[in-house]
C-alpha cells in the first residue's frame, strides 16, 4: 500500500510465535489473493514486579515472534505485494498496571514495533494495530495509549496509521481514537463456561451486539474465526486448553454428546499438567455453516460501508477444513 | 475429656484425735473437672545462624568497587564531602535528575557533591558523570526486554556508542583519564565490539598501575570479551585479576584464584558461599593453610577464620580451630563484617578453657551489636544465643559452674522480650482468645491472669530444676554476688528470690526434704505463686493425700507396663488423664506445696512420735500417700510438666544435628528417666504395705481402708466398727460398694 490508505483486500492474522508459512500456507494465500498479514508481534504482559513502583519493570513484551530475515527476503519473491500490519496484544492486566503511565507503554511499543520492521525489513508496513480486550473501566487508560501511540508516529516521523480491535461487546461503549478497527467476530461466547455450546462462534451470541453495527462511527474490517480449540473441564471448572488431541482414540476418551469427551484414564497432556479420568473435554469448531450465518448478518448492517473480510487465522491445519469455495465466501465483500 | 468422682466423707465418726485431721483432709476432694494441659517447655530450639556464611547469591562484582570508588572520588574531589553524598550522586541518581542538579535546578538539592560539581574546580567531574551516565542509560537501553536493535551487524548502536566514545577521547586532563579510559572500555564491550574493546584497554591501561581501580575494573570487561570471543584460557586470567571467582571456568576456581590473585577480597567470599558443603570447605581449607603463609595476602585473618570454621564444623577439631580463630583475631580482616563474625566465633571456644575472662566484654560488645539502630539485631541475637546455648551452657555444666551457667542462660532467655511478647486476651466463644495485644513482659511477668509462656518454657528454668535444692541454693547465692559479669547479667536475666526460692522449695519436695521445703517455700509470696502458670491453670486443686484409684497416664510407657505379649497392662483414656490434675472444681490453692509440705513433716513427725502404732501406722499410710500422689496424681507439687510431651525437652538445633540435645544436654531433669512411676509405685506399695502392717485394732484397720476407698472391705471385715456404721448410714453411691 505505497500511498499509505487503508483499503480493502483480502486479509490474514499470523499469531505464531515463528513467521515462517509453510508451503501450504503460501498456496492458500496466493490462491485467495491474501494482499495483507496481520502479524503478532509480541504481546505486552505484566511482569511478576508488577506492583513495583517503577513503572519500567511492571509491563514487558512477551512472546516476541521470530522473523528469519532470508524467509522474509523469498517471501516477498513469493508474496510481492503483500502487506504486513504488525499488531501488539495487550493483556488487561498490563493495561492496569500502567494506569496512568501509558505514553511510557506507548513509546516502547512503537519503538520496537520500528526496529523489529526495520530490522527485519517488514514490507509494507504502514499501519499498527493494537489488540486489547478493554473494557468501560480500562476504555480511559486504553484511548489514552492510543492518543500516546499517535503521538509517537509523530515524533518518531513515522507515517504509519493506528488500528484498534474491537470486540462485539466494545461497539456500545465509545469509540477509540484510531484510525480503523477489525471486528472481532469470534471468541463470541465465554469457553470457561462448561454449558456454553460454542464458545468460539454462535450466532445467538454475535446478533444482540449487531444492531450498533450500522452507525459505528470508525472504519471497520470483520474477522472470522477458522480455528478449532479443545477445552478441558474438572468438576465443571475450566482446567485448560488441549492442542490437537486425538479424541477418537476410544481407549482415553468416551463420546459423551456431539463434541463432548470424557477421559477415561489419567494422562500427562503437558509436561506438567495432568488429565484426571473424569474430566471433561469440549472440543469446538469454526463451523463454515454458522460463519456464513454470521457474515451474512454482518454483510447487511454494513451494506453501503467498504471493508475487508480477515481469516483468524493462517494455520494449514484448520484452514484445510474449508472448502476453497468456502474460503471464497468467507473474504467475499458485499456493497 | 470429662473425669467425675464423688465422694462422700463420714465427718461423724468417732476416731481418735490423731486419726481425726488425717480424715478431715479428704474434704479436699475432688468433684466434677476443669480442663487444663499440662504444658511444659516446648523443646527448646538453639538457633543456628550463620557464622561464616555468606547469606544470599554471591554478591556482585560492583559491591566490592564501590567503597572503593566513592573514597576514590572524596579524594579526587573534597574531604569534606559525605560519602553518601557521592554515592548518590554517582551510583542512585539518574542522568535525568543529575542534569537537572548540574543544570537548571541547582538550588533544588542540598547535596554538597552536587555543590561541588555546579562549582568551577567541578566542572571536569560534572563532565565526565554526565557522560557516564549517558552511557549507563544507553547500555540499560539496550538490555531492556523492550530493546530490538534496528540495524544489522555485530556491532550494537554502534553510531551512539561512537558518540559517547569519541566525547571521552577529547578529554585531555590527566585526572580523570583512567576514569574514562574505563568509560571508553565498558562503551565497547556494550556495543560487543569485543576484540576493539581488549585492544584498547590494553593499550589505555598499560601505563597506569595495576592497583588502579579503574584498570582493575576494566580487567572483568576485558574477561567478559575474552570469554565472548571464545578465549577461556585468557579470560579466566582477566577475571582472577578482576577478582571475579565466580566467573573463572577453571576446573579448581580456588587453586587457580590462589596463584593469581589471592588477596582479592571477592577470594574469601567464595568460601563462604560453599561454608555448607564439605567436600569444597576442606578442598578451600588446603589451599588456606598455604594463604596464611603467603606473602600476598593481607588479610590473613579471613583465611584463619576460614580454617577454624572448617576445621570446627567439618573436621571436629575444635582444638585446632580455637588456635586458629585466636590466630585470626591477631591478623587482618578483609571486611569488619568478617572480624565481628569471627570474634563472635571466638566466643564459642572461650568457654572451652573455663575461663570467663573476655565474656563480659564480648557480651557487651554483643549488645551492641543487636541494637535496635542495626539492621541486622536480630541475627546478632541469634548468635548471642547460639554461644551461650551451644556452647556456653554445656560447658559450664560440665564444669560445675551452675550459677554462671543458670544466670547466663537466663540472660539469654530474656534478651528479646519486648519483642516477642504477646498476650493472647479478650476471650470469645467458649472462652478462646480472639485478640493478640502486645505488651510489656513485665505486665505478664506480674500478672495472676495472663499465661508466661517464658519464665517458666525456657531453658534457664529447666536448668534449675535439674539441680538438688541444695545446688540451687549455692548457684543462687553465686548469682546474686555481685561481681561485674554478674551485674551486666542480672539486668536481663531474672533472678528475683520468689523465682528461685519456689523452684529450690520444689527441688525440696522431690527430695522430701520437707524442712529444707518449708524453708523456701515459707519465703515465696502468695502474689508470686499466683503468678506461676500452674496455679493460673488450676493444677493446686488435687488432694495430695486422697487415695486416687487410677493410675497417672502420660503416655510413657516402660517395659514393665506391658505384658509378655507386649501389650499394655491397663488403657487409660490419655488426655483425661493428661487433663486430670487441673480436674477439679476446688479453687487451685497457690500455697498447696508449703501445705503439703507442712503435712509431710507432721505426718513423718507422727510416724515416730504418735503414742500409739495404730496412729504411727495410719500417718505412715498418709505419708506414704502424700508421697506417692507428690510425683503422680498431684505431680505439681515436685515437677513443672508432665504428659504426653515427656521425654522430648532436650535442646535441638534449629538446624538439625543428630543427637546434640542428648549429647550436650543430657544432664536435663525427666522425671520418667530419672525416677519414673514404677520405682514410685514401688516405694508406695511396700510404704502402704508396711503402715497396714502396723495397725492394731479393726477400728484402725477400717480407719485405713475408708483412707484407700475399700468400702465394701470395711462393711464385710469390720461391720462393728464406727467407719462401718458410718458407711451404713451415708454412703448411697451404690457403685462404692462393688
Amino acid at each position: 500500500m505505497p500511498d499509505g490508505r487503508h483499503e480493502e483486500c483480502n486479509a490474514v492474522y499470523y499469531w505464531k510465535t515463528v513467521f515462517r508459512p509453510d508451503s501450504a500456507e503460501l498456496a492458500f494465500m496466493r490462491q485467495h489473493d491474501v494482499r495483507r498479514i496481520y502479524l503478532r508481534m509480541f504481546d505486552v504482559t505484566e511482569t511478576e514486579a508488577s506492583d513495583a513502583g517503577d513503572i519500567e519493570s511492571r509491563v514487558e513484551p512477551n512472546a516476541t515472534v521470530t522473523l528469519d530475515e532470508a524467509y522474509l527476503n523469498a517471501l516477498e519473491d513469493l508474496l510481492p505485494d503483500v502487506e504486513f500490519v504488525p499488531v501488539v496484544y495487550i493483556t488487561l492486566e498490563a493495561l492496569k498496571a500502567v494506569d496512568g503511565h501509558e505514553g511510557f507503554l506507548a513509546r516502547n511499543i512503537v519503538t520496537m514495533v520500528r526496529n523489529m520492521c526495520h530490522y527485519n525489513a517488514l514490507p509494507g508496513v504502514t499501519e499498527l494495530q493494537l489488540d486489547c480486550d478493554w473494557t468501560a473501566s480500562t476504555e480511559n487508560s486504553y484511548f489514552t495509549l492510543c492518543d500516546s501511540v499517535k503521538r509517537c508516529f509523530k515524533y518518531l516521523e513515522l507515517p504509519w496509521r493506528l488500528s484498534s480491535t474491537v470486540r462485539l461487546h466494545q461497539l456500545s461503549e465509545d469509540v477509540p481514537p484510531v484510525d480503523s478497527g477489525v471486528l472481532m467476530v469470534y471468541n463470541t461466547g465465554d469457553f470457561s463456561d462448561p454449558d456454553a455450546e460454542n464458545s468460539i462462534l454462535s450466532l445467538g451470541d454475535v446478533s444482540p451486539y449487531l444492531d450498533n453495527l450500522p452507525g459505528y462511527p470508525l472504519h471497520l474490517d470483520v474477522a472470522y474465526p477458522t480455528y478449532s480449540w479443545q477445552l478441558l473441564f474438572r468438576d465443571r471448572r475450566f482446567v485448560g486448553l488441549l492442542n490437537g488431541l486425538n479424541l477418537e482414540d476410544t481407549v482415553q476418551f468416551r463420546r459423551l454428546g456431539a463434541d463432548i469427551y470424557g477421559s477415561l484414564r489419567y494422562m500427562w497432556y503437558t509436561e506438567d499438567d495432568l488429565m484426571m479420568t473424569g474430566d471433561i473435554i469440549r472440543e469446538e469448531q469454526s463451523e463454515y455453516e454458522t460463519i456464513a450465518a454470521v457474515k451474512s448478518m454482518i454483510d447487511k448492517e454494513l451494506s453501503g460501508r467498504r471493508y475487508s473480510n480477515i481469516i483468524y487465522h493462517l494455520d494449514n491445519h484448520n484452514l484445510s477444513k474449508y472448502t476453497s469455495d468456502e474460503i471464497d465466501e468467507i473474504f467475499s465483500r458485499t456493497r | 475429656m470429662k473425669s467425675t468422682k464423688s465422694f462422700h466423707v463420714p465427718v461423724n465418726v468417732r476416731l481418735s484425735h490423731a486419726v481425726r485431721p488425717v480424715l478431715a483432709l479428704l474434704l479436699a476432694i475432688v468433684i466434677g473437672y476443669v480442663q487444663g494441659v499440662a504444658c511444659g517447655p516446648f523443646m527448646p530450639i538453639i538457633p543456628t545462624p550463620e557464622f561464616f556464611a555468606l547469606k544470599g547469591d554471591p554478591r556482585p562484582m560492583s559491591y566490592y568497587q564501590r567503597n572503593e570508588n566513592l573514597e576514590l572520588w572524596q579524594a579526587q574531589t573534597s574531604r569534606e564531602i559525605p560519602l553518601g553524598d557521592i554515592e548518590e550522586v554517582v551510583y542512585d541518581d539518574s542522568l535525568d535528575s543529575f542534569n537537572e542538579y548540574t543544570g537548571r535546578k541547582p538550588e533544588k538539592t542540598d547535596n554538597q557533591f552536587y555543590a561541588y560539581l555546579n562549582s568551577p574546580k567541578g566542572r571536569d567531574a560534572a563532565e565526565f558523570l554526565r557522560t557516564a551516565k549517558t552511557l549507563e542509560r544507553l547500555w540499560a537501553e539496550i538490555r531492556s526486554p523492550w530493546y530490538y536493535s534496528k540495524e544489522h551487524g555485530t556491532v550494537i548502536e554502534p553510531e551512539r556508542f561512537n558518540q559517547i566514545i569519541d566525547k571521552c577521547r577529547q578529554y585531555r586532563g590527566t585526572q580523570m583519564r583512567d576514569r574514562y579510559a574505563l568509560q571508553i572500555t565498558r562503551a565497547l564491550f556494550a556495543s560487543r565490539q569485543y576484540q576493539r574493546c581488549i585492544e584498547y584497554s590494553d593499550s589505555a591501561f598499560a601505563v597506569i598501575p595495576d592497583d588502579n581501580l579503574m584498570k582493575r575494573m576494566a580487567r572483568g570487561y576485558e574477561a567478559g570479551c575474552q570469554r565472548r570471543l571464545g578465549d577461556t584460557h585468557d579470560a579466566d586470567w582477566y577475571f582472577a585479576e578482576a577478582g571475579d571467582i565466580f566467573s573463572i571456568q577453571n576446573a579448581n576456581p580456588a587453586e587457580y584464584m590462589a596463584r593469581i590473585n589471592p588477596d582479592a577480597p571477592q577470594f574469601i567470599d567464595y568460601a563462604r558461599h560453599y561454608a555448607h558443603d564439605d567436600t569444597v570447605m576442606r578442598d578451600i581449607a588446603a589451599i588456606a593453610r598455604r594463604l596464611v603463609y603467603d606473602d600476598r595476602v593481607t588479610c590473613k585473618g579471613d583465611w584463619y577464620f576460614m580454617l577454624a570454621y572448617t576445621d570446627n564444623e567439618f573436621n571436629g577439631d575444635a582444638s585446632a580451630a580455637a588456635d586458629e580463630i585466636h590466630a585470626a583475631m591477631r591478623h587482618y580482616f578483609s571486611s569488619s563484617e568478617l572480624r565481628d563474625l569471627a570474634r563472635a566465633y571466638k566466643m564459642k571456644f572461650d568457654v572451652r578453657n573455663g575461663d570467663p575472662g573476655t565474656l563480659l566484654d564480648d557480651l557487651k560488645w554483643l549488645e551492641q551489636k543487636s541494637g535496635i539502630l542495626n539492621a541486622d539485631a536480630g541475627e546478632w541475637v541469634r548468635r548471642t544465643r547460639n554461644i551461650i546455648y551451644a556452647d556456653w551452657v554445656p560447658q559450664l555444666w560440665q564444669q560445675k559452674q551452675y550459677g554462671l551457667a543458670i544466670l547466663l542462660c537466663s540472660y539469654a532467655d530474656n534478651l528479646d522480650t519486648s519483642v516477642w511478647d504477646e498476650v493472647w486476651d479478650a476471650p470469645g466463644l467458649f472462652g478462646f482468645p480472639v485478640a493478640v495485644r502486645h505488651t510489656d513482659f513485665s505486665e505478664t511477668r506480674d500478672s495472676e491472669t495472663l499465661d508466661n509462656r517464658l519464665d517458666y518454657g525456657c531453658l534457664s528454668f529447666q536448668l534449675m530444676g535439674s539441680l538438688t535444692s541444695a545446688q540451687l541454693a549455692d548457684a543462687y547465692d553465686h548469682i546474686m554476688t555481685d561481681t561485674p559479669l554478674n551485674v551486666f547479667l542480672r539486668r536481663l536475666a531474672r533472678t528475683d528470690r520468689d523465682y528461685y526460692n519456689e523452684v529450690i522449695g520444689t527441688l525440696a519436695l522431690r527430695e522430701e526434704e520437707y524442712s529444707r521445703a518449708v524453708d523456701y517455700l515459707s519465703q515465696v509470696s502468695v502474689h508470686y505463686l499466683r503468678t506461676m502458670n500452674l496455679d493460673k491453670d488450676g493444677y493446686f486443686s488435687r488432694d495430695p493425700f486422697a487415695h486416687y484409684a487410677s493410675r497417672w497416664y502420660t503416655g510413657y510407657y516402660d517395659k514393665e507396663d506391658s505384658d509378655e505379649t507386649g501389650a499394655l497392662q491397663y488403657e487409660p483414656d490419655g488426655f483425661d488423664y493428661e487433663c486430670g490434675v487441673a480436674s477439679h472444681r476446688y479453687v487451685s490453692n497457690p500455697n498447696a506445696k508449703l501445705d503439703f509440705a507442712r503435712k509431710m513433716l507432721a505426718y513423718k513427725e507422727q510416724m515416730t512420735s504418735a503414742p500409739t502404732a495404730d496412729e504411727r501406722g495410719l500417718a505412715r499410710l498418709m505419708y506414704a500417700i502424700g508421697r506417692f500422689n507428690s510425683f503422680e496424681e498431684c505431680w505439681p507439687l515436685t515437677q513443672y510438666w508432665r504428659g504426653m510431651c515427656d521425654n522430648i525437652f532436650e535442646p535441638e538445633l534449629q538446624y538439625w544435628e543428630l543427637g546434640f540435645g542428648s549429647r550436650y544436654y543430657g544432664f536435663l531433669y525427666d522425671y520418667n528417666t530419672t525416677v519414673g512411676h514404677r520405682a514410685t509405685e514401688r516405694i508406695y506399695n511396700a510404704e502402704r504395705s508396711a503402715a497396714l502392717a502396723m495397725l492394731t485394732t479393726d477400728e484402725a484397720r477400717a480407719q485405713a481402708n475408708y483412707i484407700l476407698g475399700n468400702l465394701a472391705t470395711i462393711v464385710r471385715q469390720y461391720p462393728h466398727t464406727a467407719t462401718a456404721r458410718y458407711i451404713h448410714s451415708h454412703c448411697d453411691n451404690w457403685r462404692s460398694w462393688l
